[in-house]
Formats: C-alpha cells, structure tokens, sequence
C-alpha cells in the first residue's frame, strides 16, 4: 500500500459554494417564515446552490473514481465516512422518536394526573389522557395556536399498511438489484433498480395523498402532540426517501454508464444500504404511530 | 478541478501552497485547515470575552448600571453559544487536524475536501448568530441552553437566524467528526497498533464518536423549536400535549456529552505536556484509554442531573444522582496518573508545562464543584446559583481554555517552526492564572450565598465579591491581549526553533523537520520509529 | 405481544447495524456479510409485517387507527 499514494486534492471551490448555498437557503427560509416578500425567491436560489454543488462535487468525485485515482485505503475512507455519516443519521431520528415515546409514555399520562401530578387535572379541567391523543389539554397553545383537535385518526388498514406494502416490496426488489449485481447481471439488475425507484416514487405519491386525507379530517401539525410527531417523524422520513430515490436514480444512471464491477461498488452498496435504514425507519414508524 | 485531467496531471504531493487569499478558500491541506480553524476561534474567543466583559460590567457594582435587562441577557446568551460553539470546539478541532495527521504518520485527512467544508461553514454560521443582535428584538436572550419556552414563547424574532445557525455548527462539527474517526481508523500508518496511538489521538477519537451521537439529537431539538415556533406544533408546549421539560430531556441528552466533547482533547493534550517536562514515560496509559472511553459511555447516560429541579420522579433523580458520582471514577482515574507521571520526574517548569499544571489543580477544583453540584438534595440548593457559573467556568476556563492554551506554547514552535517568547509567556501564564481565580474563585461564595445566574442586579451583600470577580475578569481579559502579543511575535521574530523543542517529547509530530512540511508523511513511520516514540514505552 | 414485534425491530435494527460493518470492512467477504445481513433484513421485515397485519385482523393487536377505537 505504501507505494500508492494517497489521493489529496488539490484546492475546491465546492465547499464554499455549498457554504453560500445552504446559508442562502436558510436565510431565505427564516425571513419567509417572518413574511418577507423575498424569502420564497432566496430559499429557491439556495436550494438551486446546493444542487449544483451537490452536482459539481460528486461529479468530480465520481470523475475521479472512475478515472481511477482512488486506491483502495481511499475507498476504505469513504465507506468510514458513510457509515458514521448513516450513525449520525439514526441518532437525527432517535430524537424525535424519542419525542414520541416520551410524550406517550411519561408526558401525556402526567397531564392526565398520573404518578404525583395530582393537581394536574385542577390545571386542565376535563382532560382525559389516552394515546392517540385526540383532544388536548388546552384549546390554544402559547404561541397562540389554536389546536386543532377532533380529528379523525388515518386508517390503518388504509394507505399506511399499503404504503408499508411498497416499501418492503422495494426493499424486495433491491435485494435482487444488489443480487444481480454480485452475479453480473446486468439487465437484471437495471430492472430491478427500476422496479425500486417506481415503488419509492409511488411511495412518495401515495404519502402526499395521505397527508391530503389527514389534514381533510382535521389532522394538521397544529393538532397537539399527535400530530406534530405524526408529521414531523413521517415529514422527515418521506425527505429521506425523496433522497434515497435521487440517489437510487444517480446510482442507475452510473449502472448504465458501466461505473460498476463485481468487486468495486461501493457507491451502490452506500445508497443501498440507505434506501434499507430508510425502510426499516417506517417499519419502526408503522409500528410506533399507527400500531403499538 | 472540475475535469479529471487537470486533477490528474499534477503529481498528488511534492508542491506547496499555493499562493494569495484563495489558497485560504481553496484549500484541502490539515495543516492549513487546522490554521483557519485555531485563527477563527481565536477571533470568536475575542468576541465572546468582549460579551464577558460587558457583563462584568454591568456586575462590578449592584443596581443597573450599563445595559437593559433584556441585553443583559443577550449578552450572557450570546457569550456562553459563542464560546462553546465558536471558540472552545472549533479550536480543538483545529488542534486535531493540525497534530492527528502528524501524529499518526498520515499524509492528511482522509477526507480533505470534506475536511475544507467542515470550516468554511463555521464563519457563515458565525455570521449568523452574531447578526442577530442587529436585528429586530435584538439577539437571542434564553441562555445558552435555550429552553423551552422562553426559546418559543417568549423569545424574539431572531431565533429563527440562531436556529440554522445551530444546524450550520452542527452539520460542521459532524463532518469534522466524521472525518477525524476516518483518518485515525484508515490512515494511520499501518505499523501503527491502536495501542500505540498518542493520548491526544485517543481522546480525539473518543470524542468524535460523542459529536456524532449528541450533535444530531442537537439539531432535531433545534428543529422541534422550530416547528413549534412557526407551524403550530406542540413538542414543548402542555397545552397541545407537549412537555417543556421535554426540551431539557432532549437538549441535556445532547448536551452532556458535549461538555465532555469540549474536555476529552484537553485531557489529551495534558497527558502529551505532563510525560515531556516530567521526563517520564506516562504512568498509566492503557488505564487512560480505558477511562476515557468510560467517561464517554457515561456520559450519554447522566443527562438529567441538569434538571434535579424539574420535579422527576424520585427514582430518576436518584438513578443520576449515582450515575453522576460514577464519573468521578475514571475522571479520578486521570488526575492520579497525572500526578504519578510527576512522581520523581526530572521537571522543568516551561509555559506549557505551567499551563498543564495548573490545568490538573483547577480543573480537579471543578470537578469537585461538580460532585457537589451532582447530589440531588444539594443540589436544591446550588441550582442556578452562582455557584453552578463558578463549576462550569472551572471546568471549561481553566479546563478546556487551559488545555488549549497549553497545547498552543507546546506545538507552537512545531507549527511556526520559531520559538515564542518564554519569559513574556511566563509572565502572561501568572497573570491569567491569578486573575481567573480571583475571578471565578468568589463565585462559589455568591453562589452558595443564593445569588442567582443570568440576572444583572443583586442584592447588596453580594456586592464586594462581585467587586472583586468583576476587577478579575478585566485582568483576566487584559491578559488576553498580551497572549495576542506572545503569539504574533512568535509567528514574526521568534527565534529558529529545533525540530525537537522539548528534549524529552515524544511523538511522530516531533520527526518531521521543522517547521512541519505542508505534506505530512510521504512515506508511512516504520514500527522502530512509531515504538521509539510511543507514550507507553 | 407489543414486546415481540419490539424484539423483532430490534433483532432488524441489528441486521442493519451488522450491514454497515459489512460496508466498512469492504473487499469480497465485507460485501457478503453485507449483502446477507440485508436480505436477512429485509426477510424478517416482511414477515413482521405479515404478522402485524394478521395480529392485527384477528384482534391480538389493535392499531392506533379510527376504524377500531371506539366512537367518541
């Protein structure tokens, strides 16, 4: 190994440019949600900053993969650089799952008066604790949100099981794709790379439909506690499926360009591995919301 | 850069930097980098001791005197994110990508475009925050640990800027994080055994596995903050279900294991200066590891001993309590191999040795603070009280500060290549340390007294050792400026130092010819060398 | 029974965890580990849906849906 050298980069200007682009968009977001007129614009243009940074960086990156620059103690930093980056990403869940679990569990049954609160009730006249919550301890919040409670619970036998149907059939359907690719077969795999990205595509579609369901019957971030975790949990998790099909499609994109072989494909096996966390997220999600 | 065969005609190594303000900008190098980082969190530090000043100011004498409540409390909010976030952390990690590579034989980062990143996002989200006081409503005013609700209810406009601010830092020192675990995992010299690794490398990579599980449950507290604040959501809010003890759950699960982010290096940096001037091989070193490693876990688990007052139940409160006092253990661990590698040492006393020194006395003094601080009936007492400032301030002044300090003057002449002033240094060593005694030292009483934090009037009997904390932190402040003095004379006119400075340090930073080259190694140490320069040998 | 689909959550969470490793140690035996752990993954998924789903319409377990919660 040491008569390889490792590969250090000369100079970039993809760092700054993502620096500019994600300040731009988060200033952006801050002053739309304050009602500045041009907040919407500025948020669009950071968000097209990050995406041709995004581009840019990974397409040197993978440029130089294939140019065949990296040696396999580069490759080795990669997939150490990926797996803490995936650590981290489960801990950014484990918080608001945490949320979750804490407001069923400790928070909600204290409103109601359980272990030492007995003076809760005094405070919050008539509430009853149960899990959903569909009423809430107080009609308006300290913001000056009026909470919309009442709302009639998505249906679990409906879109949510069906969306839990497709996305282990496209965690299916990856496992053949990452198969195929082991066996070298090509046009199998295309395929069954393509069979992944529609259900994650349908996924996303029928996930929009059910947030369209949830808020006609009244269930919007402003419902209480259920709510703002249904949202927030399911929120998060379909931006992370989102980016799992753009991924899953670059990845298809660099199948047809021939990028992979049966020993180098660490790209794939990142990105698959993603679209896995991302669909053992909703099991835990079907389980924890609509479940137990 | 943007087409392969540009990258790919020029040799990897074997060239220098480049030249102009853009080689700053562009730059994938560890030793630049690690420059950018100390140099902005040296400024940020400045900044943050200027909002110091202010509010001793305003408490060198009781009654209003200088500024409004409300800004008052800007000041106090903003000195303690400022410091944490923009000076104390970002200087450690400029420490680590300075020395790491070198230490463990490695030509750079092993992700050194993500490693220019991992900076240059750090003086936007600067930017940011500071920005805030310029705003409507001015600065944010809760505290550095922004709870709920004054952070949603009650807070200004402008914690929606501190918000991305937060998730700016965070997503800065994951990837910093990130890629200190892969450069000591992949690109240690492959002779180079775990057990062989420097305790600054150790601490280090212990602490980058503490970033990257506190800094995103960080960044979803954050994100709740926000939601509730703008979209109606009730995370932190009782009157939708919600608990704004929740927010302390949350914050305190993130922010525990970061004060031991902000301590581990240090305790790294202490166990390199103490074996040199004590011409001593460390005492102990397997035990090191093992402690820190062991204040790690533990600190994922003792979060609530923040909030002894929030009315948890009995059996919570007395899990942390016991939980807490656990700590003490591999910490006690620590300062006994300290002062057992002094034990018989042949010691000189040069600055960084002072510097070490005095860390091991004053941070156990804080450490002690803290047990106290850690007994949940006590603690009815000392709960935001002056007492708590005076514990946080000896860990982390004379803790973190100190280790920084040190590690400064002990590889200054690696990093410059010229030696710094010793008398100057020694003289600004004395003044710092007897003044940030003088100033934190009469807080314990004040504290214990029952005057309360974040409040910029007292009552008249805390009035003389508010006079006397207040005369100390100018001094202490002042003493800042001569330490600028030290280091840019250094950096200008110091004398040519050796390669080896230190006539008994050990370590693969110290082969390298001096000053360092702007690639560390070429070619991987053998086992002899990384043996002959081993802490445990 | 919300224990047992909990172990079994738990038991998938660890065929991930095991998958990364895979991905981290890299070459041919990192790339099986990985490839097996992931269909041992996402075998046990199926099946723990397929059992919700059964749990779930012969009444072991009810869901947190309307359909089954008594009427306000």
């Amino acid at each position: 190994m040491s008569n390889e050298k490792y590969y250090v980069p000369h100079g970039t200007y993809w760092p700054i440019i993502g620096s500019i682009g994600i300040s731009t968009l988060f200033i952006g977001f801050a002053n739309q949600m304050h009602d500045v007129s041009w907040g919407w614009p500025v948020m669009v243009l950071g968000f097209a900053i990050i995406a041709f940074m995004m581009f840019g960086w990974l397409g040197t990156v993978v440029a130089e993969s294939v140019g065949g620059m990296y040696n396999s103690q580069v490759d080795k930093s990669f997939r150490w650089g990926m797996s803490w980056f995936i650590f981290s990403e489960v801990m950014f869940f484990a918080a608001f799952f945490g949320a979750l679990l804490y407001a069923r569990v400790l928070s909600v049954p204290w409103l109601g008066g359980e272990y030492n609160n007995i003076y809760t009730p005094e405070l919050w006249e008539g509430f009853k604790s149960t899990w959903p919550l569909l009423s809430t301890p107080g009609e308006i919040g300290q913001n000056g949100t009026t909470f919309s409670t009442n709302f009639k619970l998505v249906d679990t036998w409906g879109l949510p099981a069906l969306n839990t149907g497709l996305l282990l059939t496209s965690g299916v359907t990856l496992t053949y794709a990452h198969h195929a690719l082991r066996a070298g077969h090509r046009n199998a795999l295309m395929a069954w790379m393509i069979a992944t990205i529609a259900l994650g595509v349908v996924f996303l579609g029928f996930q929009i439909t059910e947030y369209g369901h949830a808020y006609h019957d009244g269930l919007k971030l402003t419902s209480g506690i259920y709510g703002s975790t249904f949202y927030l949990l399911t929120g998060f998790h379909g931006f992370h499926v989102t980016i799992g099909v753009i991924m899953l499609t670059v990845i298809l994109y660099r199948i047809q360009k021939g990028h992979f072989n049966l020993e180098n494909h660490f790209a794939f096996e990142g990105v698959a591995w993603y679209w896995h966390f991302v669909d053992v997220v909703w099991l835990g999600l079907f389980i924890f919301v609509y479940w137990i | 850069m943007s087409s392969t065969t540009a990258a790919a005609a020029h040799d990897d190594h074997h060239h220098g930097p480049e030249k102009g303000l853009l080689r700053w900008v562009k730059t994938t190098n560890h030793k630049d980098i690690g420059t950018l980082y100390l140099w902005f969190s040296f400024a940020m530090l400045l900044v943050g001791g200027a909002f110091a000043m202010g509010i001793r100011s305003e408490l060198l004498q009781p009654g209003l005197q200088l500024f409004e409540p409300q800004f008052y409390n800007q000041l106090t909010t903003m000195h303690g994110l400022i410091m944490v976030f923009g000076a104390i952390m970002p200087a450690f990690v400029g420490l680590a990508n300075w020395l790491i590579p070198m230490m463990v034989g490695a030509p750079d980062m092993a992700l050194p475009r993500m490693n220019n990143w991992s900076f240059w996002i750090l003086p936007f989200a600067g930017t940011i925050l500071l920005s805030t006081f310029f705003m409507e409503g001015g600065a944010p005013a809760f505290g550095w640990t922004f709870y709920a609700p004054l952070s949603t209810t009650f807070a200004p406009d402008s914690t929606d800027f501190f918000i991305f601010a937060i998730h700016l830092l965070g997503f800065s020192s994951i990837m910093g994080a990130i890629n200190i675990i892969a450069t000591v995992l992949n690109m240690r010299a492959p002779e180079m055994r775990l057990m062989d690794m420097p305790l600054f490398v150790w601490t280090w990579l212990i602490t980058s596995f503490l970033l990257i599980g506190a800094m995103p449950v960080l960044a979803g507290a954050v994100t709740m903050m926000l939601t509730d604040r703008n979209f109606g959501t009730a995370f932190f809010d009782a009157a939708g279900g919600g608990d704004p003890v929740m927010f302390q759950h949350i914050f305190w699960f993130f922010g525990h294991p970061e004060v031991y982010i902000m301590i581990l290096p240090a305790f790294g940096i202490i166990s390199h200066i103490i074996p040199t001037f004590s011409r001593k091989p460390l005492f102990g070193y397997s035990s090191m590891v093992y402690a820190t490693a062991s204040i790690a876990f533990l600190s994922y688990i003792v979060w609530a001993h923040h909030m002894f007052l929030t009315g948890m139940p009995v059996a919570g409160e007395l899990y942390f309590m016991y939980a807490t006092m656990l700590i003490a253990v591999p910490t006690g661990v620590k300062v006994f191999n300290w002062v057992a590698t002094m034990w018989k040492g042949s010691m000189t006393f040069e600055t960084p040795m002072l510097w070490a020194l005095s860390f091991v006395f004053l941070f156990t003094i804080g450490g002690f603070s803290g047990l106290m601080l850690g007994i949940a009936p006590a603690d009815i007492q000392y709960h935001d009280t002056y007492f708590v400032v005076a514990h946080f301030h000896y860990v982390l002044v004379t803790g973190a500060l100190w280790g920084i300090i040190a590690a400064v003057f002990y590889w200054l002449p690696r990093w410059t290549g010229r030696m710094y002033n010793e008398r100057l240094a020694k003289i600004h060593f004395w003044i710092a340390m007897i003044s940030v005694n003088v100033t934190f030292f009469p807080q314990h009483f004040i504290g214990l007294a029952g005057m309360p934090r974040r409040i910029p009037d007292y009552a008249l009997q805390f009035a003389d050792f508010n006079f006397i904390s207040s005369i100390g932190s100018f001094a202490f402040g002042l003493s800042f400026l001569l330490f600028t003095y030290i280091i840019v004379d250094c950096i200008r006119n110091g004398k040519l130092a050796e390669a080896r400075p230190w006539e008994s340090a050990k370590g693969l930073e110290w082969t390298l010819p001096s000053p360092a080259p702007y690639h560390s190694f070429d070619e991987p140490p053998t086992r002899a060398e990384i043996l002959a320069e081993s802490q445990h040998s | 029974m919300s224990l047992f689909v909990i172990v079994i959550l738990a038991l998938i969470f660890g065929f991930l965890g095991s998958a990364v490793i895979g991905l981290l140690r890299g070459g041919k035996e990192g790339s099986d580990r990985m490839f097996k752990a992931l269909r041992m993954r996402i075998i046990l998924s199926v099946l723990l849906f397929a059992f919700l789903l059964f749990a779930g319409y012969v009444g072991w377990i009810e869901p947190n849906g309307f359909n089954l919660l008594p009427t306000q």
